[in-house]
């Protein structure tokens, strides 16, 4: 066997090149003698390299493996997102496993893995290797859910999110077959040239999006594939839900974005019917459900996959503006929702069972920076000015609008409303409620996470108040697509 | 751009530094800074606005006045509207009584607010006031003007309700900011009218564009000068939009000094002089705002003859003096407007701090009934006070005296003898109240007991100085029986284009009767005020026997023609009735209805979807499979 591919450019896969060795470098290290302190420091040190590196290839296209892998500007905004979600879930890690006395290198490097599965994913322009993305990505997720051995819930999380991921998996798998069916190759390009040269079958070609939308539902956590996401988000440590909320969500929409765009010219309408379908029953189910919530998290989970439903929308009309208002909502969910969760393990830290909404009663008094950054992520993600959420909302229902979805829009501001209630419950809870001494003892030094809380609030009160620099940057990205 | 350019910023800049300042640093000063502060940012404005005034009266006719333009505020395809300064004399003449009354109520203050516990609040609100009032008068158009003419609004409310916790201070407060809102509401229009009649609001261009042959309906000048004066109605508590200033006296009595008589209810008056050129183009308005101002002269001193707190007695005597220049206004007359407004401005300033200072040494004693016989203890407040209300009855030779004079002179040629009859009878009725005022309170038998609080030097020597301007201020007046006065000169070119036809009447005229008159009426005013002053210090008790006699009437004036009643009975009661409805029917059961409903709706739905939820892991892999299958088979059902 001799199958090389003739131009492997080594330079298209340096990041993740660069993601692997260090990720291997930290296995050996263990909780011993004081070796400990530096893991999440080269973990993060590695996330912030191959970031740095990942925008000295902007808009030169480079391709490597006989064009498998294409790092065009929009996967190298994809890719910045994904690594600065990272290196944010370090920072949470860094606290959380701090409070629980342990540090290990197995868990920072299935971190680093994980994005080096979600770069193959973005930019991915096969869909076998898309698959491999995604599979190292879940294999590395799957583990870290169940990454505590002691806590039960942890254990019954990962189980679930294992054997759904695995059979969403096998229905990606079925939908690639369907799509070597109807092109004779796997390539996401080959669909424009079989388009021009009209030689391919319709049908299959459908089908094969309709699976392949089914295992990317279940990755970015949609109606009817939600199921797992608050059990497992629930009973996986913090800090690993918090990634497992935003990350992969960001890399199975730029695959959903790509597929889109090359399949929607050959199936007109018929695929959007599916995307339709996936937004209004993600909006509503998500919203409705996340009303009768107790546990912050389980609300966070709903939240997240009524979220989904709004990004969904932008997916209706991607050639359009539909492409840079999902990418802005995008960059903008990572704020808010890394936020709301970073808040949630300062104050998870206290006791060991699962946080309730109604825990947080009071705590503005005791923890007032904290709640104010709290009360500012629930404002953004409920989507009223002047904060980030606003405008990412606001530029979704304006394409879905043009792109002549009013009725969607119709739906998606009602669900807006309905989310006010169970967003404004936390912010009342929390200063408007008696203080109750549960959370009493939340350690009120200043860390790396306050800091980082901080930093986050202030960019989604900025963004809210100039969201254009950030729309710019993602227009030209999407030019040369 | 000048010196003089670059200074004109100056002058609303150290106020707003002396809020700033004592806004937020203030905390941690002592009570002598704080003072120090709010008085230096009144007091060097102040320095510079005089050296301005010294270099305007030097500087020839044609650049009096000067202009600074800081940048373009709002700038779209029907207005553009630029934050700029305007000093001319007019306005010079208006920064002059702000800052100069201003500084010494200040001062003032400093001792007369020593013990309140609010007392870094109050300078705050002070400075801001100066402020708001100087951006107001040396604003260069109208949407600028606006912004001051709210802002001190929003100050004299503040400072009305400066002791909030008082349930009349609040009220009063709240009375004023909603009373203000309807002479607003007309200010608005008036100026969206503008905008779209002339598409400038800037003072130069608008009078530039009057002066031309424009060509604009005289129904539209009328409908914008008629709203225009509603505003300057409101703020300058012209009848029927009074009833707020009497109540307004629950202010601090410096505020009272300040705001509700030198300054800020002259605003509407200084107002009408800068929209003169749109006035005198409508000239049934100039009528009607005649009319208001003799009402509300007469209605007002016969009010102001029923009082007996001090402090409201002076309240009713600054709405009967501003409708006077009203008067003035209506008249054509705005030069004798400003002149009065600038001798009412110093001698009621003077004596509400008067009044200050009887209540200070009383220990918050308001009745004129309970005081008497003030002159033998406090002897310089008793004079000057004194003084003030020989200005104020228009006694000659005090500064009201050529004021007033100037404005029944201009009433008589402008409108025939009715008229001017019926504003001597106010100027009359001023007479009346004032020698009751001094009788009652500072002669005659003493009706108090216990110890006198002596006032101190910081309280007298305000009194004193705005005492000597209450006499020496009618030298501007000079020389009389003609329009050329020494005030006009200084005044200038303000209205020269529209008051030349009418110094060419007067100067066709004869100047006998114009002497006969005002010899006339001086000696009348002198002998009523003499007359009452008798009765009310040493025949006290047929002063008594005659109010009992007629107590209804009495009642009646005291009331304020029981105006407050009125507006009860025909605004507030239907309000609140409306308003309950609404609370009840609309808010409570449709809109409450609705939303409670839809809220316990979507919960129930909520608790339902989360029931689908069981955390059985085959129910999960059911709701995929259903998905995949879904979705599957209507994509093959709908290929084409």
């Amino acid at each position: 066997m001799n199958f090389i591919a003739p131009n492997v450019n080594i330079i298209s896969v340096m990041p993740e090149i660069l993601l692997l060795l260090s990720g291997t470098a930290l296995l050996f290290f263990r909780n011993c003698a004081g070796q400990g302190k530096a893991i999440p420091g080269i973990a993060s040190a590695a996330i912030i390299l191959q970031g740095l590196m990942i925008p000295t290839l902007w808009g030169n296209n480079i391709a490597g493996f006989n064009s498998l892998i294409v790092r065009d500007n929009f996967s190298i905004l994809f890719q910045t997102m994904v690594g600065a979600t990272a290196l944010l879930a370090v920072a949470f890690s860094h606290y959380y496993l701090k409070q629980r006395k342990v540090s290990e290198g197995e868990y920072y490097a299935l971190i680093l893995y994980a994005v080096v599965g979600m770069n193959v994913m973005i930019a991915g322009r096969d869909l076998l290797v898309i698959f491999l993305g995604m599979e190292i990505l879940s294999l590395s997720l799957y583990v870290l859910v169940g990454f505590f051995r002691d806590i039960n819930e942890s254990m019954e999380a990962t189980v679930k999110y294992f054997l759904l991921g695995a059979f969403s998996s096998a229905l990606f798998l079925l939908g690639i077959a369907f799509f070597f069916g109807a092109l004779g190759a796997t390539g996401i390009d080959n669909v424009t040239t079989a388009i021009e040269q009209s030689g391919f079958n319709i049908m299959l070609l459908m089908m094969a999006a309709a699976l392949l939308c089914t295992g990317l539902g279940f990755k970015i956590a949609s109606v009817p594939f939600h199921m797992w996401a608050p059990d497992t988000y629930e009973g996986a440590p913090i800090s690993v839900a918090s990634l497992l909320s935003v990350a992969p969500k960001i890399a199975a929409f730029a695959v959903l974005l790509r597929i889109v765009l090359a399949v929607s010219p050959a199936t007109s309408q018929v695929t959007s019917y599916t995307i339709i379908a996936m937004a209004v029953a993600s909006m509503i189910i998500g919203n409705i459900t996340a009303l009768r919530q107790t546990g912050l998290i389980r609300m966070l989970a709903y939240s997240g996959i009524a979220q989904v439903g709004f990004m969904l929308i932008g997916l209706l009309s991607p050639e359009q503006e539909g492409g840079p208002a999902l990418m802005f909502y995008l960059s903008m969910y990572i704020l808010m929702n890394m936020g709301a969760f970073g808040v949630a393990i300062v104050f998870s830290m206290v006791e060991g069972k699962r946080l309730l909404i109604n825990d947080l009663s009071g705590i503005a008094a005791h923890r007032p920076f904290l709640s104010l950054a709290m009360s500012i992520f629930m404002i953004s993600l409920a989507g009223i000015p002047p904060t980030a959420g606003f405008f990412a909302k606001f530029y979704i229902f304006k394409t879905a609008i043009e792109a002549g979805y009013l009725w969607i829009v119709v739906v998606a501001v009602i669900m807006t409303v309905v989310s006010l209630y169970y967003y404004f419950r936390v912010i009342m809870v929390m200063y408007m409620s008696e203080a109750s001494d549960k959370l009493s003892t939340v350690s009120g030094d200043v860390t790396v996470i306050a800091v980082l809380l901080g930093v986050l609030a202030f960019a989604t009160i900025l963004f809210g108040i100039m969201p254009g620099s950030i729309i710019g940057i993602i227009s030209k990205a999407l030019a040369f697509m | 751009m000048t010196m003089s350019g670059m200074s004109l910023y100056f002058l609303p800049l150290a106020p707003a530094l002396g809020v700033l300042i004592n806004g937020l640093a203030g905390k941690h000063f002592s009570r002598q800074m704080i003072a120090i502060v709010a008085v230096t940012a009144v007091g060097v404005p102040l320095l510079i606005a005089g050296w301005l005034c010294y270099q305007m009266i030097l500087a020839p006719a044609t650049t009096k006045a000067m202009t600074a333009t800081l940048y373009q505020w709002i700038s779209t395809t029907a207005v553009s509207i630029n934050i700029g300064l305007l000093l001319d004399p007019l306005s010079m003449v208006m920064v002059l009584v702000v800052l100069f009354i201003g500084f010494f109520i200040h001062i003032y203050s400093v001792v007369y607010m020593k013990e309140d516990p609010g007392f870094r609040r109050f300078f705050v609100y002070m400075n801001l006031f100066i402020f708001f009032m100087i951006i107001l008068v040396m604003a260069d158009n109208l949407a600028l003007m606006f912004v001051g003419w709210e802002g001190v609004g929003l100050c004299s409310y503040l400072l009305i309700g400066f002791r909030h916790e008082k349930k009349s201070a609040a009220d009063a407060g709240r009375k004023a900011f909603v009373v203000n809102r309807i002479g607003d509401f007309g200010f608005i229009l008036g100026i969206l009218l503008v905008i779209v009649t002339f598409h400038t609001v800037q003072f130069s261009e608008l009078s530039k564009i009057l002066a031309s042959h424009h060509g604009i309906s005289n129904l539209t000048l009328t409908i914008a000068a008629l709203l225009l004066f509603t505003g300057a109605m409101g703020k300058s508590a012209q009848f029927p939009l009074h009833v707020w200033l009497p109540d307004a006296m629950e202010g601090p009595t410096p505020v009272s000094a300040l705001i509700h008589a030198a300054t800020m209810v002259n605003a509407g008056v200084y107002f009408m002089c800068r929209m003169a050129p749109l006035l005198q183009q409508a000239p049934y308005v100039l009528t009607f705002i005649a009319v208001i101002g003799l009402i509300t002269a007469v209605y007002a001193a016969l009010s102001a003859l029923g009082q007996d707190d001090i402090k409201k007695v002076l309240a009713y005597s600054t709405i009967s003096q501003i409708g006077f220049m009203f008067i003035a206004v209506g008249s054509g007359i705005f030069t004798a407007g400003m002149f009065h407004l600038v001798t009412h401005g110093i001698f009621k300033g003077l004596l509400f701090l008067g009044a200050g200072a009887v209540m200070h040494a009383l220990h918050g004693e308001l009745n004129i009934y309970n005081m008497g016989d003030l002159s033998g203890h406090l002897k310089i407040v008793a004079a000057t006070f004194f003084i003030g209300l020989l200005a104020l009855a228009g006694i000659f030779p005090l500064s009201g005296f050529f004021s007033k004079d100037a404005i029944l002179w201009g009433a008589f040629e402008q409108y025939g003898s009715w008229y001017w009859l019926l504003a001597v009878v106010g100027a009359l009725i001023t007479a009346l109240y004032c020698g009751k005022l001094f009788g009652v309170a500072f002669l005659g038998k003493q009706n108090f007991s216990g110890t006198i609080h002596k006032p101190d030097a910081v309280i007298t020597m305000p009194l004193a100085v705005l005492a000597f301007c209450a006499v020496g201020t009618g030298v501007f007046g000079l020389p009389m029986f003609t329009p050329n006065t020494l005030f006009s000169r200084i005044m200038g070119s303000s209205f020269a284009p529209t008051e030349a036809g009418h110094a060419v009447a007067v100067a066709a005229g004869s100047h006998t009767l114009e002497i006969v008159l005002t010899v006339a009426v001086s000696i009348i005013v002198i002998t009523v005020f003499i007359i009452a002053l008798r009765i009310f210090s040493i025949h006290r008790d047929k002063a008594a026997l005659f109010s009992a006699s007629y107590r209804k009437t009495g009642e009646f004036l005291h009331a304020g023609f029981g105006m407050d009643g009125l507006y009860d009975l025909l605004w507030v009661r239907p309000y609140e009735w409306i308003a309950q409805i609404c609370h009840t029917v609309i808010d409570r059961i449709i809109i409450d209805g609705t939303v409670n409903g839809t809220g316990k709706m979507a919960n129930a739905t909520g608790g339902l979807f989360s029931a689908l939820h069981s955390g059985q892991l085959r129910y999960y892999a059911v709701s995929i499979l259903a998905g995949v299958f879904t979705f599957v088979s209507v994509t093959y059902f709908l290929i084409p």
